[in-house]
């Protein structure tokens, strides 16, 4: 390998990577001064050793079809939206949209995901910018949706609420933060997951179970490991409950890969940073965000839900209500969804139910409306729809 | 795959970000490899100061670093000194399970709310004047004062007054309401415990536990909610904060009605967190405003619908993204000459409605307002 004299080139010798992506190092030489033979192969040589660390991986079509068999589907909780809207669920990897006036069931539809999520036993990461998560709803979600699965399930084995993991974000300074940490602790499954495949298990000296750190590297997760995950944390979660006394196996919840991200809602964090015309601050945050939601789902495989509200439509122009937080973000979303509250009657009891339309989706058109209702288990299809009995709306 | 933490994240002013940048430096992982604030500044020619606070607020996300670097199986999550830690549902579950909310002495409308006011979320009551917003904030701020004995939270009261609204004849009477009410319920229990609280709050202690602050305008309001934390942090026994009304300076001539909404979403998330972090009730008022065209129909833009009973062209103010800044959202409106409250948007509790009335004594229940029918709770 070629050395660089420090002083070299005096002083335009580029220095960061992306002016070693950028300088044509043919023009650099021709150019006044020149270079000498050596640096310029020194140069070469590093600019080669640059791209090949920065150059994304290729893939065929091949291997992301079979990622893409292999990929995790997340319910919703709503079976109309589950198998119309999103041909089976939330894709490992997407970011989905849910966007509506205030109450028209974002959080409830956050809720009620979260809880199917968990009760398949994988980690769910809520982050909460308005207070909006109680968790007392959402046991009141869990028991809802326990007694409308049925019989089928027998008697859940865990309890749900352990692996949702709560954040309370009030600004998007703190949600990039976390953001930065679940790709820390991605990162840190992988290499767990690395050193377990080369038989280095007796590195481990705390017993933790073996399955728990092949983690979540897209690569080898297939559809296999995908059902195993319920099986396993269920008979970890046995185990917590009949060994107490042996610290050693606790399954820590960062050990686990995350599954679900919910951020309810991302509007709260964005508005007060953005508009006006005079915050260009405010532009390169939701950027940032943006940016890393999107590759914390392409990395880990997890879903991202986030929320999001609706901006405008002041009545006397009668402009079409639109997402909040602009154009720049309008396309991030892979699916977006929207909600409208449901026209209660008297009191709130019966009514009209409220609705859902798809509003943005990689492989349908937009358009398609179904109607929803709010009930115990969150948000729901209404009851003519549903084929499982046990539903019962929300009584107090 | 390094934690890539962009620097954009890290809150610092534009023109050191852009001088990180042409530096080279785009995450905070590239900062971890610096030496010091020394190196950094002569790096990205920033100020030694500047340099200090950067690697300052990269800080957490080193140390995430070199626990990776060094310990190899270390896990990083408990290295990071999370900005926002991470709890799980269970844990705040049985946080929830203990905390005592507020009454509001209406029993229908605590119904209603699930037990009363509560606790670590911000909840806003909206409605015409006259129609007892004033007067259940300060009813809400003697309430939060009951004492543990009578199950109540034993805590201080903010009470932010925008309007001018605050009488303080009119507390001083249900001040005195309310410690009659609970000498009464204390004799007629014949509980010591409950007879001593009873005895130890005067009209006295309830006035010296409510602290009033007089807000002018728009920027002294906004400079007032940017006060609470501190003020909080020196009076830890204040767990609620009237805001009456949230509205009135925001409705005044507002030239740039784009500041306008990002100061009312920084308002509203700022007391968020106040709520969230200090566990206190934050209350606030808002007024209502006339909504012209049509409402419901219209194809996909409409859609917002009222409950049937209230009247069907009044909305509350500030628009639609202020919709979001409350946790709960209560709209208070007059319904055949007496008062209803209807729980409009709350994450726990399904929406419905419930009488209540104005008495000489406080906000009270609809029973005294004559009507003796009970609402299934």
């Amino acid at each position: 390998m070629p050395l660089l004299q420090p002083g070299a080139l005096g002083g335009r010798l580029p220095r960061t990577v992306e002016a070693f992506l950028t300088t044509d190092i043919q023009a650099l030489a021709h150019a006044q001064g020149g270079l000498l033979p050596e640096d310029e192969e020194a140069l070469q040589a590093l600019q080669e050793e640059v791209v090949r660390k920065h150059a994304p991986p290729v893939l065929t079509g091949t291997q992301l079809f079979a990622h893409l068999e292999a990929c995790t589907l997340l319910p919703t909780g709503c079976q109309g939206i589950d198998s119309e809207m999103l041909r089976g669920g939330m894709r490992g990897g997407q970011v989905v949209e849910l966007c509506g006036e205030s109450a028209s069931g974002k959080t409830q539809l956050c809720l009620g995901a979260a809880v199917q999520a968990a009760r398949l036993g994988k980690r769910v990461v809520y982050v909460d910018t308005s207070n909006a998560l109680r968790a007392g709803r959402l046991r009141q979600v869990a028991e809802a949706q326990a007694a409308a699965a049925g019989a089928a399930e027998g008697p859940p084995a865990f309890d749900p609420l352990k692996v949702i993991e709560v954040r309370r974000c009030y600004d998007v300074h703190a949600l990039l933060g976390t953001l930065d940490e679940l790709m820390a602790q991605h990162a840190q499954q992988r290499v767990l997951a690395q050193q377990e495949q080369q038989g280095q298990q007796q590195q481990w000296p705390q017993g933790q179970p073996a399955e728990q750190q092949q983690g979540h590297s897209p690569q080898q997760g297939g559809q296999q490991q995908q059902q195993q995950q319920p099986a396993e944390q269920q008979q970890g979660q046995q185990q917590q409950q009949g060994q107490q006394q042996q610290p050693a196996r606790r399954r820590r919840l960062e050990d686990l890969p995350v599954a679900l991200l919910v951020v309810d809602a991302l509007s709260a964090l964005i508005s007060p940073v953005l508009g006006g015309g005079q915050h260009s601050q405010g532009h390169a945050l939701l950027a940032a965000a943006a940016v890393g939601l999107k590759s914390f789902a392409a990395a880990s495989d997890a879903v991202v839900l986030v929320s999001n509200h609706l901006v405008g439509g002041s009545d006397e122009r009668r402009h079409e209500k639109r997402p909040a937080m602009g154009e720049s973000w309008r396309n991030q979303p892979s699916v977006r969804i929207q909600l409208w509250r449901p026209a209660p009657g008297e009191d709130g009891g019966g009514g009209q139910p409220g609705r859902a339309m798809l509003r943005a989706s990689p492989f349908l058109p937009p358009g398609l409306t179904l109607p929803c209702v709010l009930g115990e288990a969150g948000l729901t299809d209404p009851p003519a729809m549903q084929d499982g009995a046990g539903w019962a709306p929300m009584q107090q | 795959m390094d934690p890539r933490l962009d620097i954009v994240g890290l809150p610092l002013s534009p023109s050191v970000r852009h001088k990180l940048q042409c530096a080279g430096f785009r995450t905070t992982a590239e900062l971890a490899g610096v030496a010091g604030p020394v190196e950094l500044a002569t790096e990205a020619q920033l100020t030694h100061e500047e340099a200090l606070l950067v690697l300052k607020l990269a800080a957490p996300h080193r140390v995430a670093q070199a626990g990776q670097a060094g310990g190899g199986g270390g896990p990083a999550g408990a290295a990071v000194a999370a900005a926002t830690a991470a709890v799980s549902a269970r844990q705040i579950l049985e946080r929830e399970e203990s905390a005592t909310r507020i009454i509001t002495f209406a029993e229908e409308l605590d119904a209603v709310l699930g037990r009363g006011v509560e606790t670590g979320t911000i909840t806003e009551f909206c409605g015409v004047p006259g129609v007892g917003k004033t007067q259940l904030g300060m009813q809400l701020a003697l309430d939060v004062q009951l004492p543990r004995a009578f199950g109540g939270v034993e805590g201080q009261a903010v009470y932010i007054d925008t309007e001018g609204s605050f009488m303080l004849e009119r507390l001083c009477q249900m001040a005195d309401a309310l410690v009659a009410h609970l000498a009464r319920v204390a004799a007629l229990k014949g509980d010591p415990a409950k007879a001593a609280a009873a005895a130890a709050l005067t009209r006295d202690a309830l006035l010296a536990g409510i602290h009033y602050f007089r807000v002018r305008d728009h920027i002294e309001q906004l400079a007032a909610v940017e006060l609470l934390p501190s003020f909080l942090a020196a009076n830890p026994a204040v767990r609620l904060v009237v805001i009456d009304s949230v509205t009135f300076h925001f409705r005044q001539e507002y030239a740039d009605m784009a500041a306008r909404t990002r100061q009312l979403a920084q308002m509203a998330q700022q007391l968020m967190a106040l709520a969230g972090e200090r566990d206190i009730a934050v209350v606030l008022m808002n007024q209502v405003t006339t909504k012209l065209g049509d409402r419901g129909g219209g194809g996909a833009g409409g859609g917002e619908a009222a409950p049937a009973d209230v009247a069907a062209r009044l909305v509350p103010a500030l628009g639609d993204s202020w919709a979001h800044a409350a946790t709960h959202r209560v709209i208070l409106h007059w319904h055949e000459g007496r008062r209803r409250a209807f729980l409009y948007k709350s994450p726990t509790q399904p929406a419905r409605g419930a009488e209540y009335a104005v008495t000489k004594d406080g906000v009270r229940g609809a029973r005294r307002g004559g009507s003796k029918r009970s609402r299934p709770a």
